[in-house]
């Protein structure tokens, strides 16, 4: 599942680590979901959507195109 | 994210440390190196005192499972209230990797003795294979993500 958190950790210039105490997880963790390595769960993922202001499907794209 | 604390139903509460993935990286290393001394275990059978018939044997393990069974499902809850969704998520992937190693090893194994004058595997190589397999999926997930 690609995603924007990246991009959106770094247009509020936050370091991993600081995303990641927002967050209440590691920073582990959020290194893993920006490359794509781990989907969030539903709660974290709603927690990442509420800290950035916009909902879920504006910030992780399932890359399912609905054909 | 360093500690938390839970509150059990009937009001007890715990503080604890959270476990990290960086503390596990290295925290494994330890039943690695346990699985190879329990892998390497020659067991000498004839050491058995008694036989058990399969009715004994049903009788004894069916309520050691259930009730054994049921204890992890406690303490899997609270493992997964102490940890964050990540880290449970890499020791749930990689604990069916371990069963999946186990069993599949086992039946090799037992397709192996057809064949060639192998000796039966002891409890303790199978708790071995199981927990080195566990570990090894693991660092997999680790290095290659959960969505491998």
């Amino acid at each position: 599942m690609k995603n924007r958190l990246k991009v959106l950790r770094a247009e509020r210039d936050w370091s991993q680590a600081e995303l990641a105490g927002r967050l209440d997880v590691s920073r582990q963790a959020v290194n893993a979901i920006e490359t794509g390595k781990y989907d969030p769960s539903l709660p974290l993922a709603f927690k990442i959507g509420r800290l950035f202001g916009q909902p879920i499907e504006e910030i992780f794209d399932d890359e399912f195109d609905g054909e | 994210m360093g500690q938390g604390e839970i509150t059990f139903r009937w009001g007890y509460k715990m503080a604890f440390v959270k476990m990290t993935t960086g503390k596990l990286d290295i925290f494994l290393i330890l039943p690695v190196l346990a699985s190879l001394m329990m892998i390497s275990d020659v067991p000498d059978f004839a050491e058995t005192a008694a036989t058990l018939s399969p009715i004994a044997r049903i009788a004894i393990l069916v309520p050691a499972i259930v009730i054994i069974g049921l204890l992890a499902v406690m303490g899997s809850g609270l493992d997964r209230r102490c940890s964050e969704d990540y880290i449970f998520q890499l020791l749930a992937n990689a604990a069916l990797i371990g069963v999946i190693v186990t069993v599949m090893v086992n039946m090799a194994w037992g397709i192996a003795k057809l064949f060639y004058l192998l000796p039966d595997l002891s409890g303790e190589n199978m708790t071995g294979i199981t927990v080195m397999s566990w570990c090894a999926g693991y660092y997999w997930y680790r290095l290659k993500g959960l969505t491998s």
